[in-house]
């Protein structure tokens, strides 16, 4: 078995483009779920329309990079507005049951023959990010030990853990504010943030607004690392693995997405690659090359279980905080 | 009791003894104010009037419908019919955060300390007109700095001290006894409205 190799994808994929998309998915599901507490389970809904919103205006409308990218968060923020403004006054479930809906009808339309010409249909739209990669100041690809990217991953890579830096900063001072005080007395308990005067329905909508928007920079980061928009990218698979990501780092922690994310991708991938290894040099007889894909979910699964039970406030969380009844 | 109160509590001396009495100076006036459930009617007030500067209790029997006569008149439930004003001000149908702004600020039955939050910023929380706790001032500190510092802070510590918290002031709320939480609630809620809270407890007979 080849450990070096197994250890040098693990590493690769644990800082590479996939890290960074559910890091940034993740930090706008904590500001929604981890700091006020809303259950948005259609996080992919907000990647997929701005890497939409991005892919149509290049690709289709012919619009430069730059207004590709309002275009897609101007697409985050109306979706926010949509799916919040009817929901949030009412009981927390209304929110996650409409938007785990609206992501799907979502990823529907985008797949639609009906909206082929728009969107691509099935195989939706590709190789639009030449201007990302025209500003490419790296011209040759990076090895250093284990870790190996060509000049274009590198590139995007280091754009993105730009964005992800940048986002934590701005959760930590939001946070630290207080507007983020209100936030989190949102979180333990409405009424009594009501009682105290606050509008508790415009914090909560502008909390979903910039979860939404935050986590559409994934989507952005996806489109352009694969120069291409698929459909079935942004599935609820995205939006739980997103939560996985953020409960495994510690949810309210600033750091809690992105720690959760590296070690995310970083198991993720060395439990595949060891297996793959392991089945193709023999030394594993009993599955075949095929199944690894669904074995490794299975191992992830029971790792994160195990986690719940003996580390339910994730990697960075706070054991006595998450002990405090919230009453 | 301080002079200035005195006058006020003398002018009750004179009215009747008796239910939905007129009082001289009311704060609140509240008029024909019913809520049903289903068959149900839990609450059902003709006419009350509040004195300004009192403290005043409601008083029944368990179910009598006290609590919710109370979520009525903070907006945290509507009535079925009813009119009522504080501080002259129509207040029928208007949103509970707005209620507790023009300051009638309530507390709960089952007490809602925040409690993953410490006790100063319960307090902290309690204060209006912000600017701080606006969405576009928040990530530029030198905006609401000086104006968290200039907000008299001595009026937190002021009534931190007199319910017996200041020990407290740094620990999460969630670690004080029930009692503890009840003042902490009552601090808080003095943080919001100068004129008036009404409390609904059972936590002192
Ligand atoms: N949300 C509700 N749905 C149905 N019945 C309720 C509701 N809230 C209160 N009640 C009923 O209204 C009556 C008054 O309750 P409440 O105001 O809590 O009484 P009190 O606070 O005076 O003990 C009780 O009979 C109670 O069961
Ligand atoms: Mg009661």
């Amino acid at each position: 078995m080849d450990w070096g190799n197994v250890f040098s994808q693990a590493i690769t994929q644990g800082i590479g483009i996939q890290a960074v998309i559910f890091a940034l998915a993740a930090i706008g599901l904590n500001v929604q779920f981890g700091y006020t507490g809303l259950l948005n389970f259609g996080q992919s809904g907000f990647l997929a329309v701005a890497a939409y919103g991005l892919g149509v205006s290049i690709a289709m409308m012919g619009w430069s990079l730059w207004v590709g990218l309002l275009v897609g968060i101007a697409a985050a923020v109306v979706l926010a507005l949509l799916l919040g403004a009817p929901t949030l006054r009412l009981r927390a479930d209304y929110l996650a049951i409409v938007t785990i809906a609206a992501a799907e009808i979502l990823r529907l339309v985008f797949r639609s023959v009906t909206f082929n010409p728009v969107f691509g249909g099935s195989d939706g739209i590709n190789r639009f990010a030449d201007d990302f990669y025209a500003l490419n100041p790296f011209n040759a690809g990076v090895k250093i030990g284990p870790v190996d990217f060509s000049e274009n991953d590198m590139w995007i890579v280091t754009i993105g853990w730009i964005l992800v830096v940048v986002m934590s900063v701005l959760v930590f001072l939001m946070m630290r504010s207080p507007w983020g005080r209100v936030i989190k007395a949102i979180r333990e308990d409405e009424d009594a943030v009501r009682s105290l005067g606050k509008s508790v329905y415009a914090y909560k909508l502008q909390a979903l607004t910039i979860g939404g928007v935050m986590g559409c920079f994934g989507g952005f980061v996806a489109a352009i690392a694969l120069q291409s928009v698929q459909p079935d990218y942004y599935g609820t698979d995205l939006t739980f693995f997103a939560y996985a990501v953020l409960i495994l780092g510690g949810a309210a922690r600033v750091l809690g997405p992105i720690v959760g994310s590296v070690v995310f991708w970083f198991g993720l991938v060395l439990i595949d690659s060891a297996l793959s290894n392991a089945v193709s040099s023999g030394a594993i007889t009993f599955i075949q090359s095929t199944q690894v894909g669904q074995i490794r979910y299975w191992i992830l699964g029971i790792s994160l279980m195990l986690l719940m039970i003996y580390r339910p406030q994730g990697i960075l969380g706070d054991k006595k905080e998450l002990s405090l009844d919230a009453r | 009791m301080p002079d200035d109160l005195k006058h006020l509590v003398d002018a009750l001396q004179t009215v009747p003894q008796e239910a939905g009495v007129p009082k001289p100076d009311p704060i609140l006036v509240a008029d024909g104010v019913r809520r049903h459930f289903g068959g149900l009617t839990a609450v059902d007030v003709d006419h009350v009037e509040i004195q300004r500067g009192t403290i005043t209790a409601l008083i029944g029997p368990n179910g009598a419908g006290k609590t919710t006569f109370f979520n009525l008149l903070t907006g945290f439930d509507k009535p079925n019919e009813g009119q009522w004003t504080f501080e002259g001000r129509q207040l029928a149908g208007v949103r509970p955060h707005k209620v507790a702004q023009y300051g009638m600020v309530r507390t709960f039955q089952l007490t809602k300390a925040l409690s993953r939050l410490t006790v100063m910023e319960n307090m902290r929380l309690g204060a209006q007109d912000q600017r701080g706790e606006k969405l576009f001032a928040l990530i530029f500190p030198f905006l609401w700095r000086e104006a968290r510092r200039t907000r008299s802070p001595s009026r937190r510590c002021e009534l931190l001290a007199s319910f017996n918290l200041d020990q407290k002031r740094d620990d999460m709320a969630g670690s004080l006894s029930g009692g503890q939480r009840k003042l902490l609630e009552m601090a808080r809620a003095l943080m919001v409205g100068r004129r008036w809270s009404c409390s609904t407890s059972r936590w002192r007979a």
